[in-house]
């Protein structure tokens, strides 16, 4: 039903069933503006196809990760080795396979770690703001004034290679930006008119920090931890590749392509397809981020 | 202004002694001795006990501390174990070559970045929009050491256009720069569009319009200030970053700067040299962080404006206690 | 609505749609209507009934897409900014010659003066740059200009190099009112300018625009939901529902002989200190949706007076006195 019709009034009642109107929820309009968004699927299915390959490595590696084939070793792709082997004639393929686990799990420690610091950090000098909130950020200013990758190096380089020791150094250079990041989230949602007319009608501190703050606050979140998943396997990897990371042989990506790097020139495969896997992992993340912050805002329809 | 300044840079003390905590803390965590390191294994124990000593090894944290601060204050960065030689001569030997591969680099990357951004934000939705979002998400995601590899085959290895590794001449700094250039100008191309994208939907660029101002007229004398506004808040950061990315990038292409000084200590696991060379840059990042907020000011008239009123709060506070 | 010679502004059947991806939103649904010189026209009606999406489809400033214009011709000051084109299509005028009349023969004043300021320039400096676009005079002369146009609307010449932001509400209004005038436009659209200001200002604010209207004798367009403003400013007036002119006529035929179901309804809800009337008389319902307007009278869900005979088609707009045009079935 309409004053008139045009071409374009058909059409929209054609695709809609008849009606004129669509109308969505909030959380739905959300999720239609995400599924639309093709960039952000398309990460969404590289992330889940890698946790597939992390979960089942075992039974999707052709080879054990450890296992050296001095026979075999330099050679170049084929059929039996899919991405050819390295120096000590190791299977890249499986390595790269078993990879997954260490870039996936060890991303998602070092997000916890930083959100159980950092964030928190954050959210306290937000909500609570005055003396406490001064104190935390001059804190973070100090922080903030070496450049995170160069906080993460002498960290590992004080404390050593090793797993706690990466998370460590990963989640204290993340320190500075993830707290101001949480701060600045809560801040937004605590001055906010709805939080200020929930606290007018006597809601409770407790319920009002759960029920109203942390869920609007949870968009902005969700976005800034896909985020940092991204960025800290990129640390990782940057890690390792200095030498800082883990220690061999564990088939972390940056290490395999840190153990390549000296046979780049004649063997470019043992650079190549850890260097490709690094750089799909962090695009992926990094889609999925964009996709996700176009989806949850409504101004940028 | 001059008082802002003036506090600005009086602020930089005490982040200064913060950073100094956390590289002191740091060496105080370090498992190992550190006498391990300088003297050669076949060392006597009365030989080692004489350089902890002399090291001040055996002084309580605190004093540690203190001196540590003092020297550094007298330019004292202590000694290289590798080289025995001063550190922060050493470092400033290198500084060059890294403010040329970082400043040239982002120099390029704001310049491309902002052109970029502002043209994808015009033309949005157009090819040339998607490529650059395309190439920008790429860049992006692309670690500094996959990247400098990549562009090491490509331009060195196969095309012999320029050495791959080591000094040699000015050709060396290209790909380093080209390196820092391509992340910090992924990162202004994003920030760029999107924030004029925001622009060109306010008000006042309709009002712009209502006067019959012409479009070209309207993005250089309305919208570009106005976006740049959070363009140049992230410069700041940026140039941390790319300090950090040095260290990688000069790394790979074997650039004698100060990032390639640190990578080197690393693996010697020589600790005045790292935390010399942290506490340098972090100094460096520390200062151009006032300048970029002292621009910002200039940039942006609200802040100029609650920065004055600051200053002038201060003053009248000043003349009350005074008079009271 | 008879032409005559002095007529500047002149409106005729236009139709307006959004197209948006919850559906296409029937914003302007043939609107006619002509001002001549000196005149004041009020456009009167709730929020989402299209009067704003007039304003801008006569400023051309329209964003495409969503905006979508399915007919209508529009003629400002002798030039045809929309005219039928081939194929049933109306073509606009180009964008060239619609940049040199914007400022210079047809202004508008925007409904919230706290964005509408660039917040990175001297106010001085925005009043000049339309003294500057439209004038050929040097920039000296342009920021003399716009230092007098300052005076003009009330605000210390001295003030030219500050920004908006150390300006108020009420102020930053009348900045935006010196650069809608600084070029003594043959048409001036204000839309909503009071809205956002505070009651003393609105006042001093309406007389200002007033005296400065008739001084220029420019044709002006009030755009506002306050019926008071209108009283008080216009010489005619149109109440506009669902995009759709309901009634038009001069002040005395709305006020004191007003016909249309919801111009009695607007009527009934301004209190009124010399009737004793306990309660006032809202119009009842909401706003019809001009996302799913009926194919019959638009305002047919909320009319008091409905009957059957209205459900069967849309009603035109009747003249039934001279001067006094109605868009109901029941009024002949």
């Amino acid at each position: 039903m309409s004053k008139r019709s045009t071409p374009a009034i058909e059409k929209f009642k054609k695709k809609n069933g008849g009606k004129v109107i669509k109308v969505y929820s909030p959380g739905k309009d959300a999720w239609r503006r995400f599924t639309r968004n093709k960039t952000a699927i398309i990460g969404l299915c590289i992330i889940l196809a890698l946790v597939v390959v992390a979960i089942f490595a075992n039974a999707l590696a052709p080879f054990d990760y450890q296992h050296q084939d001095y026979a075999a070793a330099y050679s170049l792709p084929s059929a039996e080795h899919l991405f050819g082997t390295d120096n000590y004639g190791r299977d890249i393929l499986s390595r790269i396979i078993y990879g997954a686990r260490y870039s996936l799990l060890l991303g998602l420690i070092c997000v916890i770690c930083s959100f159980l610091t950092g964030g928190m950090l954050g959210i306290i000098a937000g909500y609570f703001g005055g003396m406490v909130d001064e104190v935390i950020m001059r804190i973070m200013d100090v922080f903030q004034a070496i450049p995170q990758i160069l906080m993460a190096i002498s960290i590992t380089a004080a404390l050593g290679n090793g797993v706690p020791q990466m998370v460590a150094a990963i989640s204290i250079s993340t320190l500075p930006t993830v707290s101001r990041n949480c701060r600045e989230a809560i801040l937004n949602v605590k001055n906010a008119d709805y939080v200020e007319s929930s606290r007018a009608i006597g809601v409770g501190q407790w319920k009002m920090i759960f029920k109203h703050m942390i869920p609007n606050a949870v968009g902005v979140m969700v976005i800034f931890v896909v985020g940092l998943m991204g960025f800290s396997i990129n640390m990782m990897a940057s890690l390792s590749y200095l030498g800082v990371g883990l220690n061999p042989p564990t088939p972390e990506w940056g290490l395999i392509l840190s153990e390549g790097k000296g046979f780049f020139t004649a063997y470019p495969h043992m650079v190549i397809f850890p260097a490709c896997m690094i750089l799909l992992t962090i695009l992926a993340f990094n889609m999925l981020g964009d996709g996700l912050r176009d989806a949850f805002d409504p101004r940028l329809k | 202004m001059i008082r802002f300044i003036v506090r600005r840079v009086l602020l930089m003390i005490p982040i200064m002694l913060g950073v100094m905590i956390i590289i002191f803390a740091l060496r105080a965590v370090t498992p190992g001795d550190p006498v391990d390191q300088i003297l050669p294994t076949t060392a006597t124990e009365e030989e080692r006990e004489a350089k902890r000593e002399e090291l001040g090894l055996n002084d309580p944290l605190p004093v540690q501390f203190v001196n540590y601060v003092g020297d550094v204050l007298r330019g004292d960065f202590g000694e290289s174990y590798t080289t025995h030689q001063n550190v922060l001569d050493e470092i400033l030997q290198r500084f060059p070559y890294t403010l040329i591969v970082c400043f040239g680099g982002v120099v390029i990357g704001v310049i491309l970045g902002v052109s970029l951004g502002v043209y994808s934000a015009l033309h949005q939705y157009s090819w040339v929009d998607s490529v650059t979002l395309v190439g920008s998400m790429f860049f992006a995601a692309c670690p500094g050491f996959v990247l400098a590899l990549v562009l090491i085959s490509i331009f060195s290895v196969q095309l012999h256009l320029v050495p791959a590794v080591g000094l040699q001449g000015w050709t060396s700094f290209i790909l380093p720069m080209i390196c820092i250039a391509l992340a910090s100008l992924s990162n202004y191309t994003r920030i760029t569009r999107s924030s004029f994208l925001e622009v060109i939907r306010q008000d006042y660029i309709r009002t712009a319009r209502a006067k019959g101002q012409t479009e070209n007229k309207i993005i250089t004398k309305h919208a570009l200030r106005n976006a740049f506004i959070p363009i140049a808040s992230n410069i700041g950061v940026q140039i941390g970053n790319q300090l950090g990315g040095a260290l990688i990038v000069e790394t790979v292409f074997g650039l004698p700067g100060i990032g390639k000084y640190i990578g080197d200590a690393i693996t010697a696991r020589n600790f005045p040299a790292i935390q010399g060379g942290v506490l340098f840059l972090a100094i460096v990042f520390t200062i151009i962080n006032i300048l970029v907020d002292i621009s910002f000011v200039y940039i942006n008239p609200r802040l100029r404006d609650s920065v004055l009123k600051n200053s002038r709060k201060i003053k009248i506070k000043q003349r009350m206690q005074k008079a009271a | 609505m008879n032409q005559e010679n002095n007529t500047v502004v002149s409106v005729k059947d236009l139709v307006v749609h959004y197209e948006t991806e919850e559906g296409i939103v029937e914003a302007v649904n043939g609107v006619s209507f002509d001002i001549k010189k000196g005149e004041v026209l009020g456009l009167v009606g709730e929020t989402g009934a299209g009067k704003t999406t007039i304003a801008l489809s006569m400023m051309n400033l329209l964003p495409f897409p969503p905006t979508n214009i399915i007919e209508g011709e529009i003629e400002i000051c002798g030039e045809k900014i929309l005219y039928p084109g081939k194929e049933g299509k109306p073509e606009m005028i180009s964008a060239k010659k619609m940049q040199k009349m914007r400022g210079n023969n047809i202004s508008m004043i925007f409904q919230d003066p706290m964005t509408a300021l660039n917040p990175t320039r001297y106010v001085g400096d925005q009043i000049a740059e339309v003294i500057q676009l439209h004038t050929k005079c040097s920039k000296k002369e342009a920021v003399e200009k716009a230092c007098e146009m300052m005076e003009v609307v009330g605000i210390l010449p001295e003030r030219y190099k500050e920004y908006p932001h150390q300006f108020s509400g009420g102020m930053k209004q009348r900045i935006i009112i010196a650069i809608a005038l600084a070029c003594e436009p043959d048409v001036l659209i204000a839309d909503e300018p009071t809205t956002a200001l505070d009651v003393t200002i609105q006042a001093q604010v309406l007389k200002m625009m007033k005296d400065l209207q008739q001084k220029k004798d420019m044709a002006m367009i009030m755009i506002t939901h306050d019926l008071g403003i209108v009283a008080e400013t216009c010489d005619k007036c149109a109440i506009v529902y669902a995009g759709e002119i309901v009634e038009y006529g001069t002040l005395e035929h709305i006020f004191d002989n007003p016909k249309h179901p919801y111009t009695l309804g607007l009527m009934g809800a301004i209190p009124s200190l010399d009737k004793d009337v306990r309660r006032l008389s809202p119009v009842s319902g909401l706003v019809a949706d001009p996302m799913d307007l009926p194919p019959y009278c638009s305002f047919y869900d909320r009319c008091d007076k409905r009957c059957d005979a209205c459900k069967q088609g849309d009603p035109k707009l009747v003249e039934i006195e001279p001067g006094h045009f109605v868009h109901c079935f029941q009024c002949k």
